[in-house]
This record gives C-alpha cells, sequence and structure tokens, in this order.
C-alpha cells in the first residue's frame, strides 16, 4: 500500500513542480507538517522540520548515525529542507542489491605497507594512496568494514550502493603513521589482518596500543594467522597430527589475542599468501571464522563463498592494474 | 490501528489534491490513467472533501473505502510478484537438476530480484559452503567422457554427477573437454580403498589399450590415492591469474628494507619467504646477510653478547662464512675483555660481589678465559672469610 502511495507522491511531485513555483529539481513541500512522523513496521514517513540533521535521524531510526546513507540513498536529495517529505526504510527490502539490470558487488582492495619513498610491489606510496582514497571520495564510494561484508554475504543487511572494502595485511607501523591520517581525513576506515607474532616483534610493527586506538576510531581488526605461515603446507619432517595441531593453534591465538586486546571478535581469516585448501577451510570454521579472504582479484556479490572471497591487491602503480580499474560496485546481468 | 494511518493518508491526499491542476493538465495531454489509479484517488478526495465539509464521519467512510481497494491492490502487486519469482525459482530447480548451475543461478537470482524474502532461493544461490574436507581422487577426462560416466566409475551410480560437479565448481556439467582434471571427492558410502584405487587405475588403462599392471601406479587418468596434505592446491593454481607473486613481494619488500639499513624488519620480511619455502636459497643468503649486519650495528654500540647472538644466527643461515666467524670471535673476546677488566676493576675496590658477578659472565661462555676461574676462586674464598669474620663477632 505505501508502495503505491509513494507512487502517488512521485507521481504529483513531479506535476506538482511548476503549479507550486517550485525549480523542476524540487520536491513539493509540505512545511506545515514539519517533524509529523508516521510509521509501519516496514517503514517511516518523516516530515522534516527545521534544524534537522542526517546523522540525528539515522540515530533516532536506526540507533547509528554511520548509517545516514540508508536514508540518504532511499531518497536521493541534496540537503535537509523544512517541509521535506522522507521515507525511511525500516527493514530491509533488497539486501542483496538485485535490480533488473544486475546485481550489486563490493570491491576489497588491500594494502600493505605505506612509505614516502618505495621502491617495491608491497609498499605504496603515500601520495598515491592519497589520490586513490580521493578518488574513491569523489566517485562517491563509502568504506565499509568486513563485518558488514559479511552481513551483506549472509543476505542480512545491504551495503551502500557504492561500497569498498578497505583491508591492509600483516600490521605495519606505517598502517597508523602514514595512512590512518589519510583516511581520517576522508572519514574512511578499513580493516587490518595481523599476524600476531608482528605485533610488538619487529621495529615496523604497529603495537597493541596503536590498533586500539585505529579501533575505537571504527577501524576493524581481523586475524591472519600468529606466524605468517602457509596453513596449506605441512613442514618437514612434521607428523600430520603436528601439523593439524599447528594449523589449530596459528587459527585459535590471534582471535584470543584479538579478542583480550582489543575487545573485538575476530570473525575473518586473511589466509597468509592467499593460500587455502578444503583442509584449511575446514579448520577455520572450526575455530570460529565465518569467512576467508584471498588474494584472487575480483568482486564479490552477495553468494560468493565465504570462505573464499576475492580481494585486490593494490600496486604500487606501474607495477599491477589501474587502481580506478580495481574498484566495481555492479555486474550487469539482465534479470528481468 | 487502521486510525493510525489517517494522517499518513492525510498527507498524501494534501499532495494529490495540489495536483489539482496538474489532473486538468493530463486530461489535456490525453495521457490514459490506469483506472485502478483514478479509484483510489477518486475515494481519498472524497473523504478529504467531507472533512472540509465537517462531515467526519462520512469522511472516515470513504477514507476506510480507499483502503480497502489499496490493500487489495497491493496484494495483487505481491502476489504477482510472487507468483513470478516461484515460476523462476522452479526454472532455476530443473535447471540444476540437468546441472546447468550457471543458467540455474541466473533463475535463481531473477526470482530473488522480483521476490527479495525467499529463503529458499537465498539457500540455493549460496555456496554448497566451503566443502568440507574430503579426500579425492585426481581423474582426467577423456575424449567424448560424460559427467554421469564418470559418477557411474567412481560411485557406481551416474545419478551422483551433481557431486563432482559441485565439488569441481562447474558452471555447466555438460561441458567437459579431454585432458580437464577433475577431483572426486569421497562420498558418503563410498570409501576409495588403495586397492580400489588400484582398480580404477587399471581400468582407465585397458581402456586406452594399456596393459592393466602398467597402469596401477603411474596412469594419467587417475594419479591415484593422494593425500589431501600434499595435493589440494586449489589456491596455489590461483595464483596464476593475480598477477603477482604473493611471497615474492615480500622478498621485494626485505631487500628494500636491507637497503634502507633496517635489518631487524628485512629479517621479518625474509622470514615470511621462508616460511612458504624454507630452501629458498637466495633468501637464506639474504637472513645470513641481514643478521650479519645487525649484528655490526649491536657490535659498533659495544651490545658484544647481542652481537654474538645474531652472528650466531648469520651462520645458521651459511655455516661457512669465515668473515662471520671471526666477527663471532671478535664480539666474544670484546665481551670477555670487557666483563674481565671490570671484574678486576670491582675486586681492586674491594666489591667482591659486583667482581664475581663480572667474572661470572666471563666463565658463563668461556671457563678457560685467562685466569677467570683462579679469580674467581679467590675472590670467593674472600668472600667466604669476611662472612665467617662476621658471624664469629
Amino acid at each position: 500500500m505505501l508502495v503505491i502511495l509513494v507512487c502517488c507522491w512521485l507521481l504529483a511531485a513531479g506535476a506538482d513542480a511548476s503549479w507550486l513555483g517550485f525549480g523542476a529539481s524540487k520536491r513539493p513541500l509540505v512545511p506545515e507538517e514539519q517533524g509529523a512522523l508516521f510509521q509501519s513496521e516496514q517503514v517511516a514517513v518523516y516530515v522534516v522540520k527545521k534544524g534537522d540533521r542526517l546523522a540525528d535521524l539515522a540515530r533516532r531510526f536506526y540507533g547509528d548515525p554511520e548509517k545516514a546513507w540508508i536514508i540518504e540513498e532511499a531518497n536521493e536529495f541534496v540537503a535537509l529542507e523544512p517541509g521535506q517529505v522522507m521515507v525511511i526504510p525500516l527493514q530491509f527490502s533488497n539486501p542483496g542489491g538485485l535490480s533488473v539490470d544486475g546485481y550489486q558487488v563490493v570491491s576489497i582492495l588491500t594494502y600493505h605497507h605505506f612509505s614516502n619513498q618505495c621502491s617495491n610491489t608491497l609498499c605504496m606510496p603515500i601520495e598515491e594512496f592519497s589520490r586513490q582514497m580521493a578518488f574513491l571520495k569523489k566517485e562517491g564510494y563509502r568504506t565499509v568494514a568486513m563485518k558488514e561484508v559479511l552481513q551483506f554475504i549472509d543476505y542480512q543487511e545491504p551495503l551502500p550502493a557504492k561500497a569498498v572494502a578497505i583491508t591492509i595485511d600483516d600490521g605495519y607501523r606505517s598502517v597508523y603513521e602514514l595512512a590512518y591520517p589519510i583516511l581520517k581525513q576522508y572519514n574512511f576506515k578499513a580493516t587490518l589482518f595481523i599476524y600476531t607474532d608482528f605485533i610488538g616483534g619487529s621495529p615496523n610493527a604497529i603495537t597493541w596500543d596503536e590498533l586500539r586506538e585505529l579501533t575505537k576510531a571504527g577501524f576493524e581488526v581481523e586475524a591472519h594467522t600468529i606466524t605468517h605461515a602457509d596453513l596449506t603446507q605441512r613442514g618437514k619432517g612434521e607428523s600430520e597430527a603436528e601439523y593439524l595441531a599447528r594449523i589449530k593453534r596459528e587459527l585459535r591465538v590471534p582471535r584470543e589475542l584479538i579478542r583480550e586486546n582489543l575487545g573485538q571478535e575476530a570473525v575473518w581469516l586473511a589466509y597468509p599468501y592467499g593460500r587455502w585448501n578444503n583442509l584449511v577451510i575446514t579448520m577455520a570454521m572450526e575455530a570460529g571464522y565465518r569467512g576467508g579472504v584471498t588474494v584472487t582479484r575480483g568482486a564479490s556479490p552477495f553468494f560468493v563463498d565465504p570462505f573464499r572471497v576475492g580481494r585486490n591487491q593494490v600496486m604500487n602503480p606501474g607495477k599491477g592494474h589501474a587502481f580506478e580499474q580495481l574498484v566495481k560496485f555492479f555486474r550487469g546481468e539482465a534479470l528481468p | 490501528m487502521k486510525y493510525r494511518l489517517i494522517p499518513l493518508l492525510l498527507c498524501f491526499t494534501f499532495s494529490a489534491l495540489t495536483l489539482g491542476g496538474c489532473a486538468a493538465l493530463r486530461k489535456k495531454q490525453k495521457v490514459a490513467e490506469p483506472p485502478g489509479v483514478r479509484l483510489e484517488r477518486i475515494l481519498l478526495e472524497r473523504a478529504l472533501e467531507y472533512e472540509r465539509k465537517g462531515q467526519p464521519h462520512k469522511a472516515l467512510q470513504s477514507y476506510e473505502a480507499a483502503l480497502a481497494v489499496i490493500v487489495v491492490k497491493k496484494k495483487g502487486l505481491e502476489d504477482s510478484l510472487r507468483s513470478k519469482a516461484e515460476k523462476h525459482y522452479r526454472r532455476g530447480l530443473a535447471l540444476n537438476e540437468q546441472g546447468k548451475y550457471g543458467e540455474a543461478r541466473h533463475e535463481f537470482l531473477v526470482a530473488l530480484r522480483l521476490w527479495p524474502d525467499f529463503p529458499e532461493v537465498v539457500e540455493l544461490l549460496k555456496p554448497s559452503g566451503p566443502p568440507p574436507y574430503r579426500r579425492y581422487l585426481v581423474h582426467r577426462v577423456q575424449e567424448g567422457e560424460f559427467l554421469s560416466a564418470i559418477a557411474e566409475k567412481y560411485y557406481h551410480d551416474q545419478s551422483k554427477f551433481g557431486v563432482i560437479a559441485r565439488f569441481n565448481d562447474l558452471e555447466d556439467a555438460a561441458k567437459l573437454y579431454a585432458g580437464m582434471e577433475l577431483k572426486i571427492p569421497e562420498i558418503e558410502g563410498v570409501r576409495f580403498s588403495q586397492y580400489e584405487t588400484k582398480r580404477v587405475g587399471a581400468i582407465a588403462a585397458t581402456k586406452k589399450g594399456g596393459s592393466p599392471e602398467a597402469g596401477g601406479q603411474t596412469d594419467s587418468s587417475s594419479k591415484g590415492f593422494m593425500s589431501y596434505l600434499l595435493s589440494d592446491d586449489s589456491s596455489v593454481a590461483l595464483e596464476q591469474e593475480m598477477g603477482y607473486d604473493p611471497v615474492e613481494i615480500y622478498q621485494e619488500q626485505g631487500v628494500s628494507l636491507l637497503e634502507e639499513g633496517e635489518y631487524l624488519a628485512a629479517l621479518h620480511e625474509f622470514q615470511k619467504v621462508l616460511n612458504t619455502d624454507p630452501n629458498r636459497k637466495q633468501v637464506r643468503e639474504y637472513m645470513a646477510w641481514a643478521h650479519y649486519r645487525q649484528g655490526e650495528v649491536h657490535f659498533n654500540h659495544a651490545q658484544y653478547l647481542e652481537a654474538r647472538s645474531q652472528f650466531q644466527k648469520a651462520l645458521v643461515f651459511d655455516e661457512d662464512w669465515t668473515a662471520c666467524k671471526e666477527y663471532l670471535t671478535r664480539a666474544e673476546d670484546a665481551y670477555k675483555e670487557v666483563h674481565y677488566l671490570k671484574g678486576i676493576q670491582h675486586f681492586e675496590e674491594q666489591r667482591l660481589k659486583e667482581a664475581i658477578e663480572e667474572w661470572g659472565l666471563v666463565s658463563d661462555i668461556d671457563p678457560d678465559y685467562k685466569q677467570v676461574q683462579s679469580y674467581l676462586a679467590r675472590a670467593q674464598k674472600l668472600l667466604d672469610k669476611i662472612q665467617e669474620l662476621k658471624e664469629v663477632r
């Protein structure tokens, strides 16, 4: 019923514009109804009143100011005006991001180390990183944490239409020193995959204190084993039982350390070197992980295998694909 | 409940009413309006009109009437979407059974697009899962071989072809090519024994005209029973698609760090390479070099014990490195001499305990260094005597 009403409204809006004397791009306003709220289980209709801010509305309806994008995407407006009628979805109607001409995908980007001066592939020159973040902002991308990606894969909650997940592997201190200030500048967040022996074990590794600061700023920390071991490889002279016990430990300990040090529950595993096999996946599931990321290129739809989610390593420019080609948000396929 | 909706309707009706001019405009343009849309609008307008005239009960009745129409129409729209979605769902199921998984997925996506709240479809779209670990055989497809025949061969049941298709992520079970390698997982009720593995190999060999005996171990159509620990290299095969080597990048990073003089950090990078390939010669050399240079740094800061430990580690990676051995000796000598002299100084200034401590350090790594044992003994004797005197007093 509401759908029909909204349609009526839109029809009216289109036709009314000239009659009410507004510019063609604006919708009719109902200032006399300011602050009015009509609500069903599915949807709320709210008339904007003076001083309303999007983040406050998101907090009011979703309990989370970060969810303002849902209201923005549902209403397609530029600025809030008193009397503006807003439709606020209260139940997710399309968590998979499907439409007539295709479906949503999310690109997961991977970085490692940042520096002012780089001489190898793994290292991202910080100026280039800054340019890439500016590109994402300009194109209207929003960054999402890997836990949100999990909700999307589980067909539970939608992602912003143009979503990108920034992941940073291993735990170099340059993440904190160089990348974090830039991410903060754009109000972006990232997910760090750390191998726990590295933290505090190397002069150029991030510390638990620094990680704590990042998590307070909305970053997420997930697991990348203890020693960055190739989980698919049995060591020379290692018995099968020893090997299994070793993997089990490599999977268990990082979750414990992240919980103890940061109070976060790690649910993602980044396979070191992107190497996985059925045994590793089975053991990761048993260890409580809910997904695993590889280093195979490509963007993921909601129906991806959660334990084989591809990521795009962003290379030092000139050594890999152009950044612009790595970020995708939609895959065309006629779904009539 | 019904009444709660009234303000909402009011709100929309307001907008509908402001349409006065617009409706006229439409008439002028002779745009044919779907009859239904008119109906609920008429009822709404009537309700508003009654309200304006101060006839609330009649207004209520009209709202009720408008709602009745709207509810039925909404239901109609829902039913139509739902039934379309179900049609695609059933089509998808049928395609799935034929092994056309790619096309089936397309149908499921259409179904879900039409009707997003369709748990059965969501379930079907999910990958059959991180496949539970299973042992498997590798089968090389022969020219003209069908998946059902392969299922018959290994499972004695040709309808089990779907198991193989799923395990190998096939988009279409009918599209096999000669030489393609398929993993045949063990399934419930079918356990591949060593014996059976050989037999399977033998059959394939016979078909190709070879002798069954020759087929057993080395036959190409079945590599025999592989331990998953060695054979499941799914992700390694995918690395070719990535455009970079996920191990090499660490080596490069290590070399950069070496050049910057960040030896300890470089060691961590090289260790990551050795985690996958402990015998990589060049990286072992880098490890040796990084430890050596770090040792040198410690040596220059008079941290002889730390230097010694780095030189020892360097020698693990390159045991014949003479320069490193010499450096190791120099570090040890310097360490011993420093603490030996400190001991003497303490002794001369009558700090026996401190002297013993220093000489103890020397003795720990080289018990035969210069006079260290006799000095230690002498200091200990003196200390004991002093202790005795104190007790007597």
